[in-house]
């Protein structure tokens, strides 16, 4: 599966913010260049969910889930 | 909206579908395109019976979206089954009696590949609406629309002048949204007003 983009994590962010996140904007902490989340490139195919700059590729948020137990980690955006 | 199985030995795995219908729509309509190496589509269209019970989330997603605030004039373009939110907008469009101008360009391989052409040809009948083919693969001899792939030449003719400010819907498998993206702003177009949804999918 190729990549997808953040139009893909509306579903399971809105389980987790309780809002929709798709429109909410992000800043990319390597290139600066900013967005909203719908514009990420989005892998979904490998063990956990990456969202990745659509510039420079840096990961600005990861999730994993397991026993619906959720892990988050925003290490791009700023 | 995410549709999400879970085989009988408790395994989940849930995927995004666009819908298809309209907000006016009696019922909610999902069009799933069978990916051959896929593993939720082919068990959605192959075995999937009614009064089959499924999971939904949805809809969620204020993006890729159009309300008749936004005003227009609108230009969709559809790589593939990337259609399929398109003619949910264009439903909804004819359903509140929308007064904004549409052209749509979709890019299929074959004619008989393309999802809704008889609905399409329908919706083209209204002075409002235009409709554009372009087919890549395979078309029938007597075949008066447009071949193969997207470029900006074909971006520029099937679509508005800049000038107009139009409202850009583009939705389809990654490359094909690139290449309809970039290609519109390099003729133009305000990016903050090209909107876009990729997808996993067969090619166009």
């Amino acid at each position: 599966m190729g990549p997808l983009d953040g139009n893909a994590l509306a579903g399971v962010m809105h389980d987790l913010f309780a809002r929709d996140m798709t429109t909410v904007g992000y800043k990319c902490t390597n290139c600066g260049s900013a967005g909203i989340v719908a514009e990420l490139a989005v892998y979904m195919s490998g063990p956990g969910t990456v969202a990745r700059c659509r510039d420079c590729d840096t990961i600005i948020l990861m999730f994993t889930e397991r026993h619906g137990m959720y892990c988050i980690d925003m290490p791009g955006m700023a | 909206m995410d549709v999400r199985l879970t085989a009988p030995d408790g395994y989940q795995t849930e995927r995004s579908y666009s819908i298809a219908s309209a907000p006016e729509d009696d019922d909610l309509s999902l069009t799933v395109e069978r990916l051959d190496d896929g593993e939720v589509s082919p068990y959605l269209v192959d075995e999937l019976r009614e009064g089959d019970e499924l999971e939904f989330r949805g809809p969620i997603g204020g993006h890729f979206v159009w309300d008749s605030e936004f005003g227009g004039p609108l230009f969709l373009v559809a790589g593939g089954s990337g259609v399929v939110p398109l003619r949910s907008m264009l439903r909804h469009h004819r359903a509140i009696g929308s007064r904004v101008p549409v052209r749509l360009l979709c890019s299929a391989r074959s004619l008989e590949l393309l999802i809704y052409r008889e609905e399409l040809m329908e919706m083209a009948a209204c002075d409002l609406i235009d409709v554009s083919i372009t087919l890549t693969r395979e078309a029938p001899s007597n075949w008066r629309g447009y071949r193969g792939h997207i470029d900006p030449a074909l971006l520029s003719t099937a679509g508005w002048a800049p000038s107009e400010a139009p409202l850009t819907y583009i939705c389809g498998p990654t490359a094909f949204v690139e290449t309809a993206a970039a290609g519109l702003v390099g003729l133009g177009y305000d990016a903050a007003r090209i909107r876009t949804e990729r997808f996993g999918g067969t090619g166009v």
